[in-house]
């Protein structure tokens, strides 16, 4: 091809590229043009065309300052928050506490923070949902880079009369963690009525307060709502459970290495439907429960990937139970208990 | 995750449109919202910067009707294609029923559909979800583009990068076109049901 021919049709290539929005390769294009003018001497108008490729590269390289590319997250119509809010709920009853509370995560995840904060802040006043709701308060705060945001937001339900001490110690512990992973030490003040009799009595430790607690066990004969499809960042139901839960970080999914069984060798991947404190319960389909086929009750699980929304991390677990869902529409399906031995 | 009301006798699934940044996701919805106005059964919601590029997803509610008595309503959505937005991509995909898999027929995005035909197995995989049991489709789009004289790949050899072990159904298509949308969607739909009666005999 004569060589002006070629130079046309690398250019119509790189116009090509430029206008489908395929930046890399419109510059590719581009230089491969100027690269072939520079060699070739006898080319007319040569500057000219240099100079408007050059022109065209620079407005590639430049060009208007985007949300994406100033790092920040566009907040989106209210009409638009209300229905991502409303798309990525994954739970069936749309209005009850749990939904709402995975469409706030969800917003979060969007990056629509003030809106999500300002949905947890209303669940953070339920006591069924308080510990999570307020967990993902402070994971906004602190997504945001607004570390004081998060410390005068503890300090604000600290003062407050509705939260719950042992609540309060619960989201304090977290903060704490939150806090050290991100290298920062503050005075963050323990809750002066921890062990204030009455509201142990509000709060009465094996009286199942918290609906999703109490009812872990009873799901997996009912397989009612609890265990609906919500491997979420937040949706560790923890709303009162024993105090040592605030040391275990929210885990969403798992993956496990197999070492004997069908699968031996194969790492899964598992939604965690339900976590408490160290213990996550897996809900396994029964058309998938070939899968688990090798795991029993006492199984050791010798590598296994935790995903938690902050972090990746390996460690072991042992499978604390092995139930059948006989009723209900999950019945048939397999709940697995696994107790992480170390991470 | 296909939502089944047997009372009402009524069946919601999830369609989602993935595959590299700059494949022709969006234009597919785009053509779909245009030509099935029968069907579609709401506004195409789409959340982009500066006109262009999707940032979170496009949302298009259809409904195609009674289908076996039951009343079936599909939710059309596409996933940011940009290897960064990993976690919304993996958001959208959430409680999906059916894929269709939109593959840019340029050369030189060989590679990029490879990778994100990769990052579409292993975030199914993080549900639990085989990509090789899920209704999937591939769509080989922009063919119209070797019109202009730009070098794309022949449907031979995306079909040997994309779909040498998983075997499904595929199209060639110019989404700006309107060619091969249709059709394309319509296996995916068709399949996504076939599964979904399969699992829970929801046809009479």
């Amino acid at each position: 091809m004569h060589i002006k021919g070629k130079i046309k049709s690398i250019l119509q290539e790189a116009e090509i590229y430029r206008s489908q929005g395929l930046k890399a390769e419109a510059i590719q294009k581009y230089n491969a043009a100027l690269d072939l003018i520079s060699s070739n001497q006898q080319l007319k108008n040569k500057n000219r065309i240099q100079s408007a490729i050059k022109s065209k590269l620079n407005s590639l390289s430049g060009g208007k300052k985007t949300p994406e590319k100033n790092g920040s997250t566009p907040e989106l119509s209210e009409n638009v928050q209300d229905l991502i809010q409303n798309l990525f709920s994954f739970s069936e009853n749309k209005g009850d506490d749990k939904a709402i509370l995975e469409g706030a995560i969800s917003l979060a995840k969007f990056g629509q923070i003030d809106r999500a904060l300002e949905e947890l802040n209303k669940l953070v006043k339920k006591d069924k949902v308080r510990v999570i709701a307020a967990k993902n308060v402070i994971n906004c705060h602190l997504s945001v880079n607004s570390v004081d945001g998060a410390i005068a937001q503890y300090r604000e339900w600290q003062a407050s009369d509705f939260f719950p001490a042992k609540h309060l110690s619960t989201v304090r512990a977290y903060l704490e963690q939150c806090l050290k992973k991100k290298g920062i030490i503050a005075e963050i003040d323990e809750p002066a009525d921890t062990l204030e009799p009455e509201l142990f009595e509000d709060y009465p430790e094996d009286d199942g307060e918290d609906e999703y607690a109490e009812n872990a066990n009873e799901e997996v004969d009912n397989a009612d709502e609890g265990y609906e499809d919500n491997a979420d960042d937040g949706y560790e139901d923890d709303a009162d459970d024993d105090d040592q839960e605030g040391e275990f970080l929210e885990i969403d999914s798992i993956g496990i290495t197999f070492e004997e069984g069908p699968q031996k060798g194969t790492s899964v991947e598992f939604d965690v439907n339900f976590q408490s404190g160290n213990t996550l319960s897996l809900i396994i389909p029964d058309k998938e429960k070939a899968l688990v086929e090798s795991l029993d009750e006492g199984s050791n699980l010798n590598d296994i990937q935790f995903f938690s929304p902050i972090a990746i991390f390996k460690g072991t677990g042992v499978v604390s139970s092995r139930t059948m869902i006989k009723h209900g529409p999950k019945r048939g399906d397999i709940c697995l208990d696994i107790k992480i031995t170390n991470q | 995750m296909a939502i089944f009301n047997l009372k009402k006798r009524e069946i919601e699934c999830k369609v989602v449109f993935y595959g590299p940044g700059r494949g022709g996701k969006t234009t597919n919805l785009e053509y779909i919202f245009k030509s099935f106005k029968k069907q579609v059964a709401g506004e195409m919601v789409s959340i982009n910067t500066e006109g262009d590029r999707t940032l979170f997803f496009d949302f298009l509610p259809m409904g195609l009707g009674k289908i076996r008595g039951c009343d079936v309503r599909v939710q059309l959505y596409t996933v940011p294609g940009q290897v960064k937005y990993s976690s919304t991509r993996k958001l959208v995909l959430r409680g999906v029923d059916g894929i269709i898999f939109v593959a840019d027929s340029l050369e030189v995005r060989r590679e990029k559909n490879m990778l994100s035909l990769k990052d579409l197995q292993s975030n199914l995989k993080e549900y639990g979800k085989s990509i090789f049991k899920l209704p999937l489709v591939l769509q080989y789009n922009k063919r119209d583009l070797a019109d202009q004289g730009i070098p794309i790949m022949t449907t031979e050899q995306m079909a040997k990068d994309l779909n040498r072990q998983l075997k499904v159904p595929a199209f060639p298509a110019s989404a700006v076109k309107g060619e091969g949308v249709g059709v394309t969607l319509k296996e995916c739909v068709k399949l996504t049901l076939k599964k979904l009666q399969k699992e829970f005999q929801w046809a009479k």
